[in-house]
């Protein structure tokens, strides 16, 4: 999972399985940058959310005491540096219009129907909770599995999963609330 | 297999894949089912084309020069930075036999920054550390503050 490159310690087993060097290269902090946009939709806030995670993550080395969770644990800090970035500026209902208007001037006015939806969708995000949108953005934007999630949210791979059916279900409920499917429970 | 069964089914389906005859009997017969899993694989799909635009976009801004807000971690280290650059100073600038400052000795004080005057590093310090100098009070004393530079950056155990 971890591109990073690692090295571990020389000297003592005690710091054997702890990083005692984790480099960080360019495709790794893409990857992280790419991460920190979904959540941010924002270059400048997604940029200052990884460096702060970074810097964050050099401070509290020592603190990793699995060398092969390194990234998970890096794509953890930056996530609750996101999260942090929301709560104090209510980024999701600053940058959501924000947004719809980037999306039209990005792409312009589409008559493909899959790039309508897909525009929707992103418009429809911010309205998650905070949790769904994590796990949307962790699993289906990112691609990460279920127990990478579980790792980056502190959570269990079973719980992460439940999660994901979730907000699958509440985007679609919000995507598609004009033409509701409710389950009537009933045998067929 | 009731609908509340056969979604949660769709989920496990598309998450694990694999085929799952009893689901699609299930929504063979049900429409309201069926619609239920077109509206999800739409959704899906909406979702998956996100992530490729998103998966293009950031390259460009991930280097380029037009937003760099990137001073916020930079602000939070710089004191310590700087605080650990001036007793460096001041342990380079002690000279035994030298009567150590009194109040009215000339001390070189942050507030009075001047022009940056530049700084060489060598060797690795030049791929991982910004230097930059600055002027203060005492034209004999300069401050050298030292910066990551995050495209080269090594998370080290201290």
């Amino acid at each position: 999972m971890a591109k990073a490159s690692q090295r571990q310690a020389e000297s003592g087993d005690a710091d054997r399985a702890r990083p005692a060097c984790a480099t960080l290269d360019a495709a790794d902090r893409d990857r992280l940058y790419r991460l920190a946009y979904r959540f941010a939709w924002n270059h400048a806030d997604a940029e200052d959310a990884v460096q702060s995670a970074v810097a964050t993550a050099v401070q509290r080395a020592d603190q990793l005491r699995e060398s092969d969770k390194w990234w998970t644990w890096l794509c953890s800090i930056v996530v609750q540096r996101c999260r942090e970035l929301r709560r104090k500026e209510s980024l999701w209902q600053r940058h959501a219009p924000r947004y719809a208007h980037l999306t039209t001037e990005d792409h312009g006015p589409s008559d493909d129907p899959t790039s309508a939806l897909s525009d929707r969708v992103r418009e429809l995000l911010p309205r998650l909770s905070a949790r769904q949108y994590e796990v949307i953005v962790l699993r289906h934007l990112q691609g990460m599995s279920y127990d990478d999630i579980a790792e980056v949210l502190g959570i269990s791979a079973p719980t992460a999963r439940v999660h994901a059916q979730a907000s699958r279900e509440a985007l679609r409920e919000l995507l598609f609330a004009e033409s509701p499917t409710g389950a009537q429970g009933h045998e067929l | 297999m009731n609908c509340n069964d056969a979604r949660k089914r769709w989920h496990l389906r598309f998450d694990d894949g694999g085929a799952d005859r009893a689901l699609d009997e299930h929504l063979g017969r049900c429409a309201a089912c069926r619609a239920y899993a077109a509206q999800m694989s739409d959704l899906c799909a909406a979702l998956e084309r996100i992530r490729d635009e998103t998966e293009a976009a950031p390259e460009n801004a991930a280097h380029s020069q037009a937003a760099p807000r990137q001073t916020g971690w930079i602000i939070r280290l710089a004191p310590g930075i700087a605080a650990a650059a001036m007793i460096a100073l001041a342990l380079l600038a002690y000279r035994p036999g030298i009567a150590p400052p009194t109040k009215d000795s000339p001390v070189a004080t942050p507030a009075t920054e001047g022009p940056a005057l530049g700084i060489t590093l060598k060797d690795e310090s030049k791929s991982r550390l910004i230097a930059v100098a600055t002027a203060t009070g005492n034209p004999d004393v300069q401050m050298y503050r030292l910066y990551p530079r995050l495209s080269a950056v090594s998370a080290v155990s201290p």
